[in-house]
């Protein structure tokens, strides 16, 4: 069966006017619009087409011959081979060390989904991929682009992303770490945190303000600064979980070049919302979720309720299935987008909801988690790494992380106002700027 | 790969949707829902005549031979529109009909339902589920008693779910008798229809083609509360921009701002749930069952939800009978409570998962 239509009326559109045509009490109605089958419309298909499932076997039979089982090969020496083929960094141009490809989300999916089922090494992560090169890429000077892009996608230059301060979070924009040209040099004081990884990081791209006589927005530079000085200072911050996976940076005369800042001075708010816009599209938006409701079940078939496994007791398997429905939603809703984007349309209020339906997911899923476990609850987790067995208390780090997935990137509250402003379009808060 | 709406399918919406509020504007609504029964000669005529009758019916019987999802995209603009009548019954009927293998049935009927000449119910005794229908056949007559029956007032034919999941034609009116609710749902009214003796033929004795008109049903009902919380969702919006206290709009309150953009993160994704459900039916995907019990739970939960949260937002207005508002509310109510809740679906879709 096929969803196709169209909608004809005189002119091949209804208007007001074939509405209340001159139709005679039952008679045929003519002049109405009426659907009626066309079958040149393009279906709902949830599958590739033939030329994609010819990329698809283009991409398997590179990744055999050079990725194979992944024994043996090194990451960096298979990640150049992939770029070259047009597989890695398709967005970066090839004089930076990017392979050029023109925008295409479908092929970039069936890289995305072939690299993953072979666990063959993908982009970079970090920051510095996903934020600073997109950046530079628009903004920054042709020297910029040559030194920092090409050793940041090789892994070489790992970044710190420093816009956060402690008076500064969700008003960012109120950012009070300064930054003065002196002979040459940029002198930077103040303090950053929440900092992902700065301790792992060489370099750091951080919001600094320049220009203290200028509006909040308008005095605001984007500069780069190498961490590794004695001006600066990095202080892992233990987290509830008990790992420590972000920091505080402390900037004391920190000293940078003053040709590090990209675009000019007081632009940075703006260039700062530089985002990667290309491919970014994936229909794996719901993986996370999926994979933990996946382990739920799991979990719901190895605990026991009542001397049976607690799969069996009627309100777990309610429960089960209703987060199963708001994780299909997440899941179709990804598919929309997806297609949205491959027809160069914008998701718009379905894009927007996204990062607060995945909060809502993980929290329903915690919920559901401290109920299976039970008695387990009451002890911490062990470290993954470590040699000692993991039991159902491993769960107490995803219940913790859910709190995370809700804070990071913005926290739910913030969304909510994005939601209303850009998606509902309701009117500002006085003093709020989304 | 494609999974958004086609402007087709777009322009389908918006033309259900003009005609519908061209038709039912007021008074014509409120004299719908102030009157002894729900069906509006105008609005039938209307939906008739856009081919919304005959939305399921292959063009070969008059119909206009589109799919599922098509029939799931104007049951949201219905609901969207609160459009009274009978319609779901018709077209859960109709869908039963067209999967019948008897040729000569289809040609008598099919074309005049297509065409709204004719009108039809669907029915069933027993409990929800296909395998819990009790109407027994006996000398090629059922007696049995369909406590609630969409539509059944002026209806020329009923499908009736009978034992073993298969479904009969009922053509006579031949010990029919027809008692309404007092339903809470002003726009589809319920009555109780009772069966003596009843002439009846079997149309269906598969019982996966009752599964799919079950199914089918599911995604309707999800269909019609997706579009029933989304004119919540505008209601609330709408009366927040243009409601002033302590001299500015009420919707430059966080706390109402957050409350709309709660029901945003509700309402929006479960779109596509719905699409899902009604393109695995149409392209016959193994796990269509699951998808339309998953769809009908979750979908008649967002609308409960926004329809609650709608109400709050307006305060006492939203309280009232004469606000529009509660013609919604109570197509909520009647949308989870019809052919099973939330709750029961959730128990099949996790039978149907084997876990």
């Amino acid at each position: 069966m096929a969803m196709r239509l169209s909608i004809s009326g005189r002119n091949g559109s209804p208007s007001p006017s074939d509405i209340h045509s001159d139709c005679k009490e039952g008679g045929a109605c003519l002049r109405r619009p009426r659907l009626q089958r066309d079958e040149s419309i393009a279906d709902m298909d949830l599958s590739f087409g033939e030329e994609s499932e010819t990329f698809r076997a283009h991409v398997r039979a590179f990744l055999t011959q050079h990725w194979g089982r992944g024994q043996d090969v090194d990451a960096q020496v298979f990640r150049l081979r992939a770029i070259e083929a047009g597989f890695l960094y398709r967005g970066v141009p090839k004089a930076y060390g990017g392979s050029e490809q023109p925008v295409d989300v479908i092929k970039a999916e069936i890289i995305r989904a072939e690299f993953r089922r072979v666990r063959a090494p993908m982009e970079v992560t970090g920051n510095g991929v996903t934020m600073l090169v997109p950046t530079l890429l628009a903004h920054g000077a042709d020297w910029q682009k040559d030194f920092f892009i090409p050793p940041t996608l090789r892994g070489e230059f790992q970044w710190a992303q420093g816009y956060s301060e402690p008076n500064a979070g969700s008003d960012l924009a109120s950012l009070r770490t300064r930054g003065e040209l002196k002979d040459g040099e940029w002198i930077i004081n103040g303090q950053k945190i929440w900092t992902s990884r700065a301790h792992e990081s060489q370099y750091m791209f951080a919001l600094v303000r320049t220009e203290p006589d200028a509006p909040k927005h308008a005095g605001i530079s984007y500069l780069l600064l190498d961490l590794r000085q004695p001006g600066v200072i990095i202080r892992p911050l233990r987290q509830m979980t008990g790992r420590s996976e972000f920091c505080e940076v402390f900037l004391d005369d920190a000293r940078t070049p003053a040709d590090w800042i990209v675009g000019a001075r007081g632009e940075g708010w703006d260039i700062s919302k530089t985002t990667l816009k290309h491919e970014r599209a994936t229909i794996g938006g719901s993986d996370r979720s999926e994979e933990m409701l996946a382990k739920l079940i799991a979990l719901a078939r190895t605990m026991e309720r009542n001397g049976r496994p607690a799969l069996e007791d009627p309100q777990i398997r309610h429960d089960l299935a209703e987060l199963e429905g708001w994780v299909l939603s997440q899941k179709y809703s990804a598919y929309r987008r997806f297609s949205l984007a491959a027809a160069g349309r914008d998701a718009g209020l379905i894009g927007l909801v996204n990062k607060q339906l995945t909060a809502e997911i993980a929290e329903r899923t915690a919920r559901l988690a401290q109920t299976l476990i039970g008695d387990h609850g009451l002890l911490q987790p062990n470290e993954r790494d470590a040699s000692a067995s993991r039991g159902p208390e491993k769960w107490n780090d995803q219940i913790m992380g859910s709190l995370a997935v809700a804070i990071a990137g913005g926290a739910s509250n913030i969304q909510r106002n994005i939601i209303a402003e850009r998606g509902l379009g309701l009117p500002r808060e006085r003093g709020e700027r989304a | 790969m494609r999974f958004h709406l086609s402007s087709e399918q777009e322009l389908l919406q918006d033309s259900i949707r003009r005609a519908v509020r061209e038709t039912c504007a007021e008074p014509a609504r409120r004299a719908i829902i102030d009157a002894a029964d729900d069906y509006s000669p105008a609005l039938w005529s209307t939906l008739v005549d856009l081919g919304v009758a005959g939305i399921v019916i292959p063009e070969a019987y008059g119909g206009t031979g589109l799919a599922i999802l098509d029939a799931a995209l104007a049951a949201e603009s219905l609901g969207e529109c609160a459009a009274p009548g009978p319609l779901l019954s018709h077209l859960l009927a109709t869908y039963a009909l067209v999967r019948s293998p008897w040729e000569e049935k289809k040609q008598s009927w099919l074309p005049l339902l297509a065409s709204g000449q004719a009108r039809a119910a669907f029915a069933f005794a027993g409990g929800w589920r296909p395998e819990t229908w009790e109407g027994e056949l006996v000398d090629g007559a059922v007696s049995a008693t369909a406590p609630f029956v969409q539509g059944a007032a002026g209806a020329d034919l009923y499908v009736l779910g009978l034992s073993d999941g298969r479904l009969g034609i009922v053509t006579s009116k031949e010990g029919v008798s027809l008692t309404p609710h007092n339903s809470v749902d002003r726009t589809r009214r319920v009555s109780r229809v009772d069966f003596s003796a009843t002439p009846c033929a079997v149309i269906c004795d598969d019982p996966a083609s009752a599964q799919a008109v079950f199914d089918f049903a599911a995604i309707m009902l999800a269909a019609d509360a997706l579009g029933g919380a989304q004119t919540c969702l505008h209601m609330a919006i709408e009366y927040a921009k243009t409601r002033v206290q302590f001299g500015q709009p009420i919707a430059s309150f966080q706390a109402i701002r957050h409350e709309l953009a709660d029901m945003a993160v509700e309402l929006e994704p479960a779109r596509a749930l719905v699409w899902y459900a009604a393109h695995a039916m149409d392209a016959g995907l193994p796990d269509r069952a699951r998808a339309a019990a998953l769809a009908k739970a979750h979908l008649c939960d967002r609308f409960t939800s926004l329809a609650r949260h709608a109400v709050m937002i307006h305060g006492g207005l939203g309280y009232t009978w004469e606000y529009d508002l509660q013609i919604w509310f109570r197509r909520a109510l009647a949308d989870h409570a019809y052919l099973g809740a939330p709750g029961d679906h959730r128990r099949r879709a996790g039978e149907l998962a084997g876990w």
